[in-house]
């Protein structure tokens, strides 16, 4: 009997349907339209776009501050926790209370109790009295935000492990509404100024600083500070999560939690390791806020956090790298709208551009990366 | 009979005439008929100082009018339609308030509102029900009648049934976009002016009228554009203001949007209001600016209003003044529309005591207003609702006293 022969394996090489070709192409003609936009204002107006930029830089690393909080959760335990933008908002109110009324605060129901430490402190204090308020209002601050969020996941979260998702979700919004009421109470319905003790002192521009383009000041010792207290936050992480034996662990729970626990790590005391550093950023995230912003509010984290969510989103939620990508760039587009476009449209604008983004890369820009892969 | 049984008849007869007596003494027949003045304000967020100052003045006005309008026992109930989580009016609230009144018979009038975009939302559900609106400090033109800056189809959208139920004791913003133009031209010198709005009724509203008016007497319009109320900063936003060289801004909108932010970021990018002048609408003529922004941020902004300050106004109101501030103490500043929220209640008593009972005599009654000595002087209406005759005030912010400091009259015309 004669066999049949078998058709060898071919290559076949699947043309794109119709409406991916036009997908595409409508995607790369709005890339070509925003860049042609860029590249024209640079030229233009070069000190004006290098100022935007710089302002961009800021407000997007203050966003990706934020965001590794909801990242690191994410990466975890896959649990997007609502409540990490009123936590940071709790920073900068904490922040507050440093800076202005020289004490360290815990609020309660009805009462607030302050511990007094010296740190009122305006711009016109010494540089020692600065340095000091600003050293104990990172490290005060994270240390709050902190029990704050360790708080939340042995109260809210471990008992709903192994439950349905949908729960833990509903708990972490409802833990969002309760840390608002906390702020709500603690410092009243207004906004509210914070000291600002680093002054806008420009380092790049006018004044007769290092350099001047143009007569327009584009970096001050504010931005810097933004950029010294980030830059080093998102290392020591990084170096955290991939070298030491509490980030090993944490990789090893986000990649197979029953695996981790039979290879002798403590799963609880993993995740609740990861909600302590999440809470230290958004300590840490609070008071760049503060020092660079100026005010703040009780309703701060709902519309911050959910910017800082989408841009862990945009970048690859769970994934470190991604987040801070995502950040700056969502800083960049609306500092590059407010400063050349409309500011009406800013945020339509943010949100055009991650949906253009997401269709082309479902798992965000750098997605596929997640903490276990680094 | 018996007179075991006609004892408790007697009693029960007894019981039964001196109910119907002690019924009489508090119902309608000894003039004592009880009607309800809600008053409608937003009493949460940078809003609240001078809110419940109005609140206080209206229950001052009360006070001394013994609660009473002409055959009338008056009660007054304050509502609140802010909400806490965003310290400013809600749509909702705003909405649910106002099917609160309408449902409440005993209701004959609502003092309100201070927002401009609460209104339209109130006025039209009102109008179905009938029931008389005076506010102390909507300024939004549509809400009356058509100018530049207002929307096709107003004012009529907001009277559906086809007749008028809505007064205001204060000017609209055709007069005060006309007066903030001509005061940064012809006072300060301005050649070219960069517009804010927040995106809102009355911020959008008197913004365009402002613009409509520069262009008119030849002030160069830099831009006009919105902010947005939640955004962390506006730096970039002023950078590009900056680039566009123009020697003033103006803001159209309310200070609980952002306001403060605002003001400290215009500041610290353009330099201070004497660098680049600074003028804001009513809306932003709040003391708590001052703690929103910083004193010093505020320091040297210009601000318009509608409203006369207290030290401006004479005879009966001048006595309303001094009392008032009695009661509230030396030290508190009487804020810009305190006095207004006053009036209000008196040209609503004023009607009480003149109409026939019911909600449509009212609203009649209250167009007839001819008063000459209310808490801001003489009050009388047109037809649109407006005031007969405006005012428009110039207020400077004093950084170091925290508090808006009267400046001169704006000639309206």
């Amino acid at each position: 009997m004669a066999e049949i022969p078998v058709p060898s394996p071919v290559a076949v090489r699947r043309r794109p349907a119709p409406s991916d070709l036009l997908r595409w192409i409508f995607g790369a003609l709005i890339l070509l339209g925003l860049g042609y936009w860029l590249i024209s204002s640079a030229v233009d107006e070069p000190e004006r776009f290098a100022q935007v930029t710089v302002i961009g830089l800021s407000n997007g690393m203050i966003f990706a501050l934020v965001a590794l909080g909801y990242t690191l959760v994410y990466g975890i335990i896959e649990l997007i926790n609502f409540a990490h933008g009123d936590n940071f908002m709790l920073g900068t109110l904490q922040t507050h209370s440093i800076f202005a009324d020289g004490s360290f605060q815990v609020p309660l129901l009805f009462s607030t109790i302050s511990i007094p430490l010296g740190t009122a402190a305006t711009v016109d204090s010494s540089g020692v009295e600065k340095a000091y308020a600003i050293a104990m209002a990172l490290v005060l601050s994270m240390v709050f935000c902190m029990a704050i969020n360790v708080t939340i996941e042995r109260i809210g979260y471990k008992p709903l492990r192994g439950q349905p998702r949908l729960a833990p979700l509903i708990t972490a919004i409802g833990f969002s509404f309760i840390l608002q009421g906390i702020g709500l109470s603690w410092k009243g319905e207004g906004r509210i100024a914070v000291p600002q003790i680093i002054p806008d002192t420009v380092l790049i521009g006018e004044d007769g600083t290092l350099l001047d383009f143009g007569g327009v000041p584009y970096y001050t010792v504010r931005d810097l500070m933004v950029l010294l207290i980030t830059v080093p936050v998102l290392l020591a992480l990084t170096w955290l999560v991939s070298s030491t034996k509490p980030g090993k662990a944490m990789r090893a729970t986000a990649q197979d939690r029953d695996a981790a626990a039979m290879m002798g790590i403590s799963v609880n005391r993993t995740i609740s390791f990861t909600f302590a550093l999440g809470g230290a950023i958004a300590g840490a995230g609070g008071v760049v806020y503060a020092l660079y912003v100026g005010t703040t509010h009780f309703q701060l984290g709902f519309r911050l956090g959910l910017i800082a969510f989408t841009a862990a989103v945009l970048g690859g939620i769970g994934n470190l790298t991604g987040a801070v990508l995502g950040g700056v760039l969502i800083g960049l587009i609306a500092a590059y709208n407010d400063g050349f476009g409309d500011a009406r449209w800013t945020y339509t604008v943010i949100f055009v551009i991650l949906i253009l983004i997401l269709v082309f890369r479902p798992s965000g820009l750098l997605g596929e990366r997640t903490p276990e892969g680094q | 009979m018996s007179r075991k049984r006609s004892v408790p008849v007697a009693l029960g007869m007894l019981v039964a005439v001196l109910a119907i007596v002690a019924a009489g003494c508090g119902g309608d027949d000894d003039g004592g008929k009880t009607l309800k003045i809600v008053s409608d304000l937003p009493l949460q967020g940078s809003n609240l100082v001078q809110s419940a100052q109005m609140v206080e003045a209206m229950e001052y006005v009360l006070e001394l009018a013994d609660n009473t309008a002409g055959d009338y026992t008056v009660e007054y109930e304050s509502f609140d339609d802010a909400i806490a989580s965003t310290g400013n009016w809600d749509e909702a609230t705003c909405a649910s308030n106002a099917r609160t009144y309408a449902d409440d018979e005993s209701i004959v009038a609502n003092i309100g509102t201070y927002n401009s975009g609460c209104a339209a939302i109130e006025i039209p559900i009102l109008n179905e029900a009938g029931l008389a609106m005076v506010s102390p400090a909507n300024t939004y033109a549509g809400l009356t009648h058509s100018a530049p800056g207002t929307e096709d189809g107003e004012p009529d959208k907001y009277f559906p049934s086809g007749s008028r139920n809505y007064l205001r004791v204060v000017a609209s913003d055709d007069y005060q976009g006309k007066v903030g133009a001509d005061f940064l031209k012809n006072d300060l010198g301005v050649k070219s002016v960069f517009i804010l709005d927040d995106k809102e009724l009355y911020g959008k509203g008197v913004a365009d009228a402002f613009e409509d008016a520069a262009k008119t007497i030849g002030l160069t319009v830099a831009g006009h554009e919105g902010w947005d109320k939640d955004a962390p900063n506006y730096t970039a936003l002023m950078t590009k203001i900056k680039a566009t060289g123009a020697d003033a801004i103006y803001i159209g909108g309310v200070s609980p949007n952002n306001g403060g932010q605002l003001v400290k970021d215009k500041v610290s990018v353009l330099g201070d209001n004497e660098q680049v002048k600074l003028l804001v609408t009513d809306g932003f003529v709040l003391d708590s600016l001052f703690t929103d922004a910083g004193a010093d941020n505020v320091n040297g902004a210009y601000g318009t209003a509608p409203t006369l300050p207290a030290s401006q106004i004479a005879g009966a109101g001048a006595e309303f003044i001094d009392g008032f501030q009695e009661k509230i103490g030396a030290d508190a500043n009487i804020q810009v529309y305190t006095l207004y929220a006053a009036t209000a209640m008196q040209v609503v008593l004023d009607a009480i005591a003149r109409f026939d009972g019911t909600r449509a005599d009212l609203i009649a009654k209250l167009f007839e207003t001819d008063l000459t000595d209310t808490a801001t002087g003489p009050m009388s209406f047109n037809a649109d609702g407006d005031p007969a005759s405006g005012t428009e005030q110039l207020f400077k912010a004093d950084g170091a006293q925290k508090k808006w400091v009267w400046d001169k009259s704006l000639a309206v015309s």
